[in-house]
């Protein structure tokens, strides 16, 4: 089991380790549950970690747009599994998506000093 | 238009006008048996190059042209736009008829636009560690989808209408 955090905007986040070719980071992302994907990281730590380009796809935006991103392949460990996952490279702060989720529970108290609270299921698929 | 060259511009009627009417029909290149071949180091070289206009137009010697270009590094080399043209053209071409689209909606598809195999799987990870396995020299001309839709992945909550594919 591991802890998150809020931000100061009140957004859930979490500590994510995260590895590449050139070392590891620990990362403190958002939980967007608005997003499919795994990870997104920016360019800078992209390159810090010299995240091997693996391949294109394109996601949708919020409002509506279409864009092709690269995705990269990296290791992330979060709360005591590791996972090959791909990055997506997003200017923004990190998020989580639901991908890297899958196979934990999440339990959020949405209130001033709430616990956010992540671990394995035992049935993870 | 015939690109200019040093000699070309400098066109003069031939043979002149004093010549006789014979010598305009035989039928010899006349104009390149006058041209001086051009060489580095020749004096019509060294007379080209003085001219800063015929120098840009000149061709280039025979050592420079025939240099192979550089070519850039082919990785990531394609072009966004054309990677997703031809991935989701093989995907209808080529898996679609392979795929069970109502149940399999959600898988990812990755998909080689060079050699048009791919690989299909839950995890978008596993189904590009197969295909790079398989073809190491996929890498870089890979494109992903899912069976459902051509977009992998969604930022701030799916679009209420599925895009039209």
């Amino acid at each position: 089991m591991m802890t998150g955090f809020f931000t100061s905007d009140g957004e859930p986040a979490l500590s994510v380790h995260v590895a590449g070719p050139a070392g590891n980071l620990d990362v403190d992302a958002v939980i967007d549950t608005g997003f499919n994907g795994e990870l997104t990281l920016p360019h800078e730590q992209i390159d810090t970690l010299d995240l091997p380009e693996a391949t294109i796809t394109e996601v949708t935006l919020a409002d509506g747009r279409v864009r092709d991103v690269p995705l990269y392949e990296a290791k992330a460990l979060l709360s005591g599994v590791t996972r090959e996952v791909f990055v997506a490279e997003a200017p923004t702060m990190p998020l989580i998506g639901t991908g890297l989720l899958r196979g934990f529970s999440l339990h959020i108290e949405f209130q001033a000093e709430g616990t956010i609270q992540v671990e394995p299921l035992n049935s993870s698929s | 238009m015939e690109p200019k060259s040093a000699f070309s511009t400098q066109r003069r009627q031939f043979p002149p006008k004093r010549f006789p009417r014979v010598f305009q029909e035989v039928d010899v290149p006349l104009k390149m048996a006058r041209r001086p071949p051009v060489r580095l180091g020749h004096r019509s070289d060294r007379f080209a190059s003085a001219n800063p206009m015929w120098k840009e137009t000149r061709p280039p010697a025979y050592e420079e042209s025939e240099a192979p270009i550089p070519q850039p590094p082919k990785i990531m080399s394609e072009d966004p736009s054309e990677l997703a043209e031809r991935g989701n053209e093989i995907f209808e071409r080529v898996v679609r008829p392979e795929v069970d689209a109502e149940s399999d909606a959600q898988k990812f598809v990755v998909i080689d636009v060079e050699t048009e195999d791919y690989e299909i799987d839950a995890n978008a990870r596993a189904a590009f560690d197969r295909l790079v396995e398989r073809r190491p020299d996929a890498r870089g001309r890979t494109w992903l989808r899912r069976v459902g839709s051509r977009h992998a992945y969604h930022f701030g909550g799916r679009l209420r209408e599925p895009s039209t594919e």
